[in-house]
């Protein structure tokens, strides 16, 4: 119990990192194309950090047990949903974007879609990496055992 | 390291010594490879008894209140508790992959990544099993990670 608390909190902590530094980088694109003129008081950053933390809690949606990929499909598309949901929702909340001004909500969704494959990528080729390392341990251990 | 093989006169027990100035881990799994080879464990299958070396075995898996054993075709049912055979093969090739799965790491042909962070292991007849991100650090720490 104690190590699957601290192995979600863990992966929560890895993801919101991700994720804000993502966040970061989308908001100067967002304001540079969308609002360059615009002067931005410093209660944004706290609303980036609450969106960010919104979007990473999703990662507490994957369990530790083994589950089918189908239900792994399932549970990665209702994360997705919820990041759309959490970004469009707060971003209309605390007026980032206006929604009668389409070129804003679509700036907004390729952002969002963006950031959601960079961050699934950087956590997939983190896996893979581990993955790798698992291999090459596994070759030596299976050659150094007696047959 | 020198390898000695003796005749052993008949009727004298079959003996294994080991000549060194200190055990290190790879002494250690060697004695407990051959150990584990000795070991025998008892599985049924359509009502037949069958004596079944570890070393043959893939993985043990609890279903509903019940362990199977697989080999590389076959399965048997097995009396003991998944955790009587974590315990009872504990320090051979045995890890826990999940909680329903003990799966032999000498029978892992290679280890990949699953969706949401997880791992799965290809096993050399072919068949895939999940890894739970919690049992990741123990197969890292028997792997030398």
């Amino acid at each position: 119990m104690k190590t699957t608390v601290y192995l979600k909190l863990k992966g929560l902590l890895h993801t919101y990192v991700c994720v804000m530094s993502g966040v970061v980088f989308a908001t100067a694109v967002f304001i540079t194309v969308f609002m360059p003129r615009t002067e931005l008081g410093v209660e944004l950053l706290w609303q980036m950090m609450l969106v960010s933390f919104l979007c990473s809690v999703g990662v507490l949606l994957y369990p530790e047990k083994a589950v089918s990929r189908k239900k792994m499909v399932l549970l990665v598309a209702l994360h997705y949903v919820e990041v759309n949901v959490a970004v469009l929702g707060f971003g209309f909340y605390f007026g980032w974007f206006s929604i009668q001004y389409l070129p804003h909500v679509i700036g907004m969704l390729v952002l969002i879609n963006v950031l959601f494959l960079v961050v699934s990528t950087v956590e997939w080729k983190r896996g893979k990496k581990i993955a790798l390392q698992m291999n090459r341990r596994l070759a030596e251990y299976q050659k150094s055992v007696v047959q | 390291m020198k390898i000695t093989i003796i005749d052993c006169p008949e009727g004298e027990e079959e003996e294994i010594i080991i000549k060194c100035r200190q055990m290190d881990e790879h002494l250690m799994r060697m004695i407990r490879t051959v150990k584990a080879g000795q070991e025998r464990l008892i599985g049924t299958r359509n009502g037949q008894i069958m004596q079944i070396q570890p070393k043959e075995i893939y993985y043990f898996e609890a279903v509903d209140n019940r362990v199977f054993l697989y080999g590389e075709r076959e399965v048997f049912e097995t009396r003991y508790k998944l955790y009587e055979l974590e315990e009872r093969l504990g320090g051979t090739d045995f890890f826990r992959a999940s909680k329903s799965v003990l799966l032999n790491l000498s029978k892992v042909k290679s280890f990949a990544t699953a969706l949401g962070g997880r791992f799965e292991a290809n096993m050399k007849n072919g068949e895939k099993l999940m890894i739970s991100r919690q049992y990741v650090p123990g197969l890292k720490e028997k792997l030398g990670l």
